[in-house]
């Protein structure tokens, strides 16, 4: 007996003193090497293949989440219809939605008997925050890739729509260097005229705004407004007197006055999607932004817009006689392809790698969950067991309420992404994340993937889990 | 010693009838069980006719518990060989174990093992409707969880919940379950332990009404007095051998 304890405590000292030296070790590492910036990292060269594998996650995931999605539904519903015929299936599905072990659970709530009748009878929170997250992080991926070029697309969507532009030089990028001069401008614009056809200018101009609320980087966007727009403006009116509309981004109301690049300019309007990234979109009539902030009225505009094909743009742009000035017609679609090229950071991979990491997480969560649930009631489903009820039918049991939870997961995964996406865009100015119907499957994906591959993973083992001797025993 | 085949299907043994008053129901012939080298039983032999009412009695430890599992098919014996309602275990796969026991088997655990977060009624009818044997669309299977309910006194607590019953209450709960499935043979480990004497006898009581109605074989492992007179015969274990009364 003395032996017993005199072994036990000499172990516990040692034991003991071994985490007191790791923790002393840790300490004196860690302050010197939060000072000296120590940090762990090896590169591995760049690798194109899986980047495109990688880019395309987010894509077959949504598909694999619209899939489970019906099939899930599909399958529960069954169940419940089934139910009313097969007392069988209507006893699992009974016994899905509940423990078996009340764990000390005296009064039976509303809420919970809905749940009860609807899903599982209680909520996966682990599963549901990684829905959240990856409808968060493929949210966020979409809008860091595309929401540089946003504003670009717009402009030509809404401000100068048209099927081909004329600018200074096809690969002229980026696309505020690319210039065709107002004589040429001129002579486009009467060419086109003359064959009916109608045509925009579109100047783009870096600059920044400052306005009480702080200050901005601003991309902006000029056309030619047509007179008796509230944006119109005429060098006689000068550079005090100057319209604009503010994308909403800023948060600036229609209203206020701004300075931008030093010109006073009053906001008369809020737009939208016009934002960059970092970058709040500000339109403008084009010879104001020449004139006022350019402070060159002959500078040249990025490019012109014609609203027609390219082989009577081209005739166009032949009969404007450019002369030794460089202009050549691209397509709408090729000016944006080039545009993107430039803007978009392609970050898309990374955010899928995210999204799969939370589908992972759920998945191990889930199945720890349903092992914890498997060895909480492990002496009921013994008895079952041992009372001749087939493995399959428990497993069919665990299986169904695996894919409640992971419809319950996707649902409120989902709304908590939806709360959760727009908050991010208060970080930064022109982030414009919202949820598509993509980004929700994407979460529902990885919902019904890992509450169901949780409870195959722990359910293929049910007779080693549950030891039916072992359980029955008291 | 026979041995588990993988291979073999249920099959039941010409030696013994699986049916009719008479009949071999339950035996064990020659069974040994070594437990982490402590002996458990000891060459128990015993069997059991078809509809009688067999009382185990003995010390605690000696081994009643052991037998009873092994009769349900839970554990194996080291040596000799188990015959549960004319099927040979040893020579069964694990899903024909299962289908003879939900189908013809009602067993009680000496622990009511209940699902204490579902309702009292589905304690009572859950495993028999899980296992095809209980369909609330059959007017016969209705009036037979009644009925149970009603002799088992527990019929004013059905949509309650089951972890709120009194010990006694919980108990008569796990033998009706035992019995929904109409069992031809129901094996029971005591099944009043850690009720007082009103509380038995009221058990027994049930027990006796339902055997008289139904004919069904009962194995009951008790050492409780008020189990003497609802038996036909008893069996004595003492240190992992069996002994008739
Ligand atoms: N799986 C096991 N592991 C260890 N000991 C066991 C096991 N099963 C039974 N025993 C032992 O075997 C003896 C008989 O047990 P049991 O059959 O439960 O007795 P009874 O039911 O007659 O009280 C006891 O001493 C018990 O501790
Ligand atoms: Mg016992």
């Amino acid at each position: 007996m003395s032996g017993h304890f005199g072994r036990a405590g000499r172990r516990g000292f040692a034991v003991g003193g071994g985490y007191l030296l790791v923790a002393a070790g840790l300490a004196v590492l860690g302050v010197s090497g939060a000072l000296s910036g120590l940090r762990v990292a090896h590169s591995f060269a760049f690798h194109p293949g899986l980047q495109d594998a990688l880019n395309e996650i987010d894509n077959v995931l949504a598909v694999a989440g619209a899939v489970l999605v019906v099939a899930t539904l599909t399958a529960v519903g069954l169940v419940k219809v089934g139910g009313f015929r097969s007392p069988r299936v209507a006893q699992v599905d009974s016994w899905s939605s509940r423990e078996f072990t009340d764990l000390g659970r005296r009064r039976r709530s509303r809420v919970r008997s809905v749940l009860v009748a609807v899903f599982a009878g209680g909520i996966p929170v682990v599963a549901s925050a990684g829905v959240c997250l990856a409808v968060l992080t493929t949210s966020i991926g979409t809008e860091v890739s595309s929401g540089p070029n946003r504003p670009i697309v717009a402009a030509l969507d809404r401000l100068a729509p048209g099927g081909e532009l004329v600018v200074g030089f096809s690969y002229a990028m980026p696309m505020v260097e690319d210039a065709v001069s107002l004589p040429l401008v001129s002579r486009i614009e009467a060419a086109a005229g003359a064959r009916g056809v109608g045509s925009h200018v579109l100047r783009l101009d870096l600059g920044s705004l400052s306005s009480s609320a702080g200050q901005y980087d601003i991309l902006g966007v000029g056309v030619s407004e047509p007179a008796g727009s509230p944006l119109a403006w005429s060098a006689a009116q000068g550079c005090g007197d100057i319209s604009a509309a503010v994308d909403r981004a800023a948060g600036i109301p229609a209203g206020s006055s701004v300075s931008i690049d030093g010109s006073p300019v009053r906001v008369v309007a809020v737009t939208s999607g016009l934002s960059a990234t970092n970058r709040i979109g500000v339109v403008m009539d084009q010879a104001a932004m020449a004139t006022c902030l350019e402070q060159d009225p002959s500078a040249p505009v990025q490019a012109v817009v014609l609203d027609t094909s390219a082989a009577q743009a081209r005739l166009i742009l032949a009969a404007a006689d450019r002369g030794a000035e460089p202009a050549v017609v691209v397509s709408r679609a090729r000016y944006l392809a080039n545009s993107e090229k430039f803007w978009t950071s392609n970050v898309k991979p990374i955010t899928n790698i995210l999204a799969l990491v939370s589908g992972l997480v759920a998945l191990i969560a889930m199945a720890g969950a349903v092992n914890g649930r498997l060895l909480r009631n492990r002496r009921e489903y013994a008895s079952k067991l041992a009372s001749g009820v087939s493995i399959g039918v428990l497993r069919s049991t665990e299986l169904l309420r695996a894919a409640k939870d992971g419809l319950v997961a996707s649902i409120i995964g989902s709304i908590l992404g939806l709360v959760v996406v727009p908050l991010t865009n208060m970080t930064e100015p022109g982030f414009d994340a919202g949820v598509s119907e993509k980004d929700i499957l994407v979460g529902c994906a990885v919902g019904l993937v890992g509450c169901l591959g949780g409870a195959l993973l722990r359910t293929a083992r049910l007779d080693r889990t549950v030891d039916v001797a072992e359980s029955t025993r008291i | 010693m026979t041995r588990r085949t993988k291979t073999a299907r249920l099959d039941p043994d010409p030696a013994s009838s699986m049916s009719g008053r008479g009949g071999v129901a339950a035996e064990l012939v020659g069974v040994t069980k070594t437990v982490n080298a402590t002996s458990i039983l000891d060459g128990v032999s015993l069997s059991v006719r078809t509809g009688e009412v067999v009382l185990i009695r003995g010390a605690s430890g000696s081994g009643k518990s052991s037998a009873l599992r092994l009769l349900a098919g839970i554990d194996s014996p080291d040596e000799g060989t188990v015959r549960l309602l004319g099927v040979d275990l040893a020579g069964v796969v694990p899903r024909a174990r299962s289908k003879l026991i939900r189908d013809r088997v009602g067993i009680g655990f000496q622990d009511p093992l209940l699902d204490n977060a579902l309702p009292v009624i589905e304690n009572l009818y859950g495993l028999a409707r899980v296992n095809g044997r209980f369909s609330e669309h059959r007017r016969a299977d209705r009036e037979r969880l009644a009925w149970l309910a009603d002799t088992l006194r527990v019929a004013h607590k059905l949509h309650g919940l089951t972890a709120v019953l009194s010990g006694g209450e919980k108990l008569r709960l796990a033998l009706g379950r035992a019995l929904m499935a109409r069992p031809d043979i129901v094996l029971l480990d005591e099944p009043t332990h850690m009720v007082d004497s009103a509380g038995k006898k009221a058990l027994y009581e049930s027990l006796a009404a339902i055997v008289a109605a139904e004919a069904v074989t009962v194995i009951v492992v008790s050492h409780d007095d008020e189990a003497r007179g609802f038996a036909h015969r008893e069996i004595i274990f003492d240190r992992g051998r069996a002994f008739p009364a």
